[in-house]
């Protein structure tokens, strides 16, 4: 573990709301070793995108606190660090691709200059210096007519490629780690083919980490080595991408999996009933103090509703925050 | 209602409209003295236990007057409100649901309406027919028609394309139903905003249009028309000009602070 | 399956003006759907599935004339459609119901949910207020909700009790025809199942056909007997589901199949990386609309426009490759 690029320990996370304090991200702990790419999964509201906005220190401050935890990247706890060296270690070290570059790129610049601005602020190269690197970037990116593109405004661009421009600006001061929050939630399914493999590629020649938040569970089996699931602002279960799909331990993992239509089967079985996780997804208003899975588990039993369950070991690289596993069995 | 009174704008604007208008509900039954009443015995009287606010030249009570003048001010603001609002949610319900040329006739009519001065209008239209008190409602009416249009029309816009009217549409709703089960409903909230805030510019418009000798004519009680008789005795007895103009100052800040009130609360479901 | 269809769509067009000046003619046109037939018969789901912008969601919106076509037939249980006045055409919309992808928007914010979903019956029939409310208590048991919902407003429910609003709504009037556009994209995961689930067995109880709209592959295989691939305007490909997963003729599907990622971390996929960005449907390319990122394009692909053709039973494909068979 110690050999982790960013260690993220009992991460806890709160956000004042009109409706009082609710707390967004709770005890999340997660390592991402060098060069390897990292699946957070989680529905809406389930925290993982917070969790990578606090590594940033991008959390808001007027509403959102850190309340406790720490974020170890190389060693060092980034939450101790000030807005300005912060600041320094965003686009540089660190950096960013979101979901929506239409929202996330300045309407009104153009994307070579946009590109090039981490590198005049980070490296402190020239001018001439930072718009030439820019474009290699774009042609690396595989934009089309890349000395064209720089002079053009984000709304001439088509999704896929603001989304390539948004990947050039995470990448031009070659991060060591890449945060990717559902890069690909807005595109289609051949752009975001193009993209995936776009950042596979990047993530090999740079040899960097990569963080890939999704709700997509074909995205994480296809990219990442392990997998993080998260679920009410909890982690749920980690293990690595093979067991997770082949030995989910989580009752939610496990009702995840199965409830996913697929393309698979071709054969003409009729089709059955997709196998469903009832209910609906908690609200961070109501305290819950047992397991906040416990009204939609099929497996629930007396200790879930009334103690928090903790993460337990299941086998070696596996824990699920399951009463299951709480003997330390690692059996059911 | 609750969540409501929490915000100060909304709190503030509510005590003192409510105290403008109760005392325009008072002075139906009840004024401390006539509002019209002369006292020649009386005249130019600073404010005392017996004239809480003071007499006038002819030795009327102020308080009495300005009671009276509420309800003057309450009219008018109501009426060129309801003027300027039937008339402008119609022509923008039109202009938004046609488009094209009615859009663009109707924009540039108000457009057209926009950029004459209203004062002059109200000189034009008392000219006229005369100097009263329904000639000014009217006049300030027609000149919240556009405001209320414009409003409306964007609304509107925004209204019918939202999905929810597709899927009424869908559902077999015919155009009627849709407009007056969906459109208007949800339009409802910006227009209370504005027409409090309108209500406000005509209580002062009526004032000035008074003050003017266009509006309220002698001897009702009106705010802007007190102002009028007062300048000319302001420096013997400046309780004249004070409390008529106090009133017109306290109504405009309280139908002001209530729109913005409302605006704040609106729940931003619901819009 | 060979009876009557209940849907009948005959090479229906629609093209949307580019807007010149105010007084001018348009400038150009946007083909958003470009010549289209299929049919849909009784108890069938059928699915169209495409990328953004491949004229799908016009192509739901012109079928219950929600958006005027160009040109074209739409028959509605033997019935032709684009000829209806404004009022026929709202008497037969008792028989088609649409749900829509964004269970927010689409409902009335300042609506409660009994209005909302009792909405289609008040469209065609004086009802009483009672008869109504037990109408809606029906709807919502049917759907999964508790009867405490008729009198909330939608801001008070979670995306997918919105969407189960908006199915109830649909059923108001058992109608014989249900579009659905994008039904499950809007909703979280583990919701979208209880959604999909849903719909399947109302679809059993309230026997009615469908017509889903989707760009999720996987959900549209789930859902549907029978999938048509649009691409740029047209269908490309058409197939009955259980064939789809197998095997695609043309190039296009082969690749978008290709390109759904497996969960599954032992099959690595290898997508068909398609090169370069859909036409603008203003100036499609001439020939086969597809032979901008065809990597099998030869020269007649460039110079004339395939037709469906059905290669076996059920499966058309419209592609020049071994003579009109594609891949």
């Amino acid at each position: 573990m110690s050999s982790a690029l960013l260690e993220i320990q009992d991460l806890t996370v709160s956000f004042q709301t009109s409706q009082g304090v609710r707390r967004a991200v709770e005890q999340v702990s997660l390592y991402i070793e060098e060069g390897e790419t990292l699946g957070l999964v989680g529905e809406s509201g389930c925290g993982k995108s917070v969790t990578a906005l606090s590594v940033l220190g991008l959390v808001d401050r007027s509403t959102g606190l850190i309340e406790s935890g720490r974020i170890l990247f190389k060693g060092k706890n980034l939450l101790d660090l000030n807005t300005e060296a912060l600041r320094r270690l965003r686009g540089n070290a660190i950096s960013m691709v979101f979901q929506e570059p239409m929202t996330s790129l300045n309407p009104v610049l153009p994307v070579g200059r946009q590109i090039a601005e981490p590198l005049m602020t980070h490296q402190g190269l020239s001018k001439i210096e930072a718009y030439a690197s820019a474009m290699t970037w774009l042609e690396r990116v595989k934009i089309p007519m890349a000395r064209k593109r720089m002079q053009e405004y984000p709304h001439q661009l088509s999704g896929g490629m603001r989304q390539r421009v948004m990947i050039a600006m995470a990448m031009v001061c070659s991060p060591s780690l890449l945060m990717a929050d559902e890069p690909t939630t807005a595109l289609d399914v051949s752009t975001q083919a193009q993209i995936l493999h776009l950042i596979e590629k990047l993530k090999a020649d740079l040899k960097m980490s990569v963080l890939f938040i999704t709700h997509d569970l074909g995205i994480v089996a296809q990219t990442a080595k392990r997998v993080v699931v998260m679920y009410a602002g909890q982690v749920v279960e980690a293990a690595s991408v093979t067991d997770i799909f082949d030995r989910p331990a989580h009752p939610y993992t496990r009702g995840l999996l199965r409830s996913i239509p697929r393309m698979q089967p071709p054969t003409d079985v009729p089709k059955k009933r997709l196998q469903e996780i009832k209910g609906t997804l908690p609200s961070l208003d109501i305290i819950i103090p047992g397991c906040r899975f416990a009204d939609r588990c099929p497996e629930v039993f007396e200790p879930c509703r009334q103690k928090k369950p903790d993460l337990s070991p299941v086998q070696a690289g596996q824990q699920a925050r399951c009463w299951l596993y709480a003997d330390g069995s690692g059996k059911p | 209602m609750n969540k409501h009174l929490k915000n100060i704008n909304f709190r503030c604007g509510l005590v003192l409209t409510a105290v403008v208008v109760l005392a325009a509900a008072v002075s139906f039954f009840w004024t401390p003295y006539d509002a019209n009443r002369m006292d020649p015995g009386h005249r130019l009287e600073a404010p005392s236990f017996y004239h809480l606010l003071g007499t006038d030249q002819y030795g009327r009570d102020i308080l009495s007057r300005v009671m009276v003048g509420a309800v003057n001010s309450i009219f008018v603001g109501l009426a060129t409100v309801v003027i300027g609002m039937v008339a402008g949610v119609v022509l923008g319900l039109i202009a938004a649901y046609i488009g094209k040329w009615a859009d663009e006739s109707i924009m540039r009519l108000s457009d057209l309406l926009f950029g004459f001065p209203a004062v002059l209008t109200a000189i034009l239209i008392s000219a006229i027919w005369g100097p009263s008190i329904s000639n000014v409602m009217v006049a300030i009416g027609i000149f919240y028609i556009p405001v209320f249009t414009r409003l409306t029309r964007a609304v509107a816009l925004g209204i019918w394309g939202r999905e929810f009217i597709e899927a009424a549409r869908a559902s077999g709703a015919s155009e009627w139903a849709i407009t007056f089960r969906h459109v208007l409903p949800n339009l409802l909230s910006p227009l209370i905003i504005q027409a409090t805030i309108q209500f406000a510019v005509a209580v002062l418009a009526e004032a000035g249009l008074s003050y003017l000798g266009l509006g309220t004519q002698p001897p009702h009680a009106s705010w802007g028309r007190m102002l009028y008789e007062a300048q000319t005795f302001m420096e013997i007895s400046p309780w004249m000009c004070i409390f008529p103009g106090l009133a017109i100052a306290w109504t405009v800040l309280g139908f002001n602070l209530l729109g913005d009130g409302i605006r704040d609360n609106l729940d931003p479901y619901m819009l | 399956m060979s009876q009557q269809p209940i849907l009948d769509v005959q090479d229906i067009v629609k093209y949307f003006p580019v807007a010149g000046g105010l007084w001018s003619k348009p400038k150009a046109w946007i083909k958003a759907v470009d010549g289209i037939s299929f049919q849909v018969y009784k108890g069938e789901s059928f699915g169209l599935v495409g990328e953004s912008g491949c004229g799908k969601t016009t192509l739901g919106r012109t079928i219950l004339r929600l958006i005027e076509p160009t040109s074209g037939s739409i028959k509605l249980n033997g019935r032709e459609i684009t000829r209806l006045n404004q009022r026929e055409m709202r008497a037969l919309r008792r028989d088609v119901q649409m749900i829509f992808q964004d269970p927010q928007a689409s409902l009335d914010p300042r609506m409660k949910v009994a209005s909302i979903v009792t909405e289609p019956l008040r469209a065609f029939q004086k009802t009483g207020r009672q008869q109504l409310r037990d109408r809606a208590l029906n709807l919502l048991e049917k759907v999964g909700l508790k009867a405490d919902a008729l009198d909330k407003y939608p801001h008070a429910f979670s995306g997918g009790e919105r969407q189960r609003i908006g199915i109830a709504r649909a059923l108001c009037l058992n109608p014989s025809l249900i579009v659905a556009d994008e039904p499950v994209s809007a909703l979280d995961m583990s919701i979208q199942a209880q959604v999909l689930n849903l719909l399947g067995d109302l679809k059993t109880s309230f026997d009615f056909s469908s017509l889903i709209i989707s760009h999720d592959l996987s959900v549209i295989n789930h859902m549907c007997d029978r999938i048509a691939v649009m691409y740029l305007g047209v269908i490309v490909e058409m197939a009955p589901s259980n064939m789809f997963g197998r095997i695609q003729r043309h190039p296009y599907t082969a690749a978008l199949v290709s390109a759904v990622p497996t969960p599954d971390p032992h099959k690595k996929q290898s997508p068909i990386t398609l090169e370069g960005e859909i036409p603008s449907p203003v100036n499609p390319p001439p020939g086969c609309l597809f032979h901008t990122r065809c990597t099998y394009c030869f020269e007649h692909c460039r110079v004339e426009r395939p037709t469906l053709v059905e290669i076996q039973a059920g499966h058309t494909v419209a592609c020049w490759l071994n003579n009109g068979r594609g891949l």
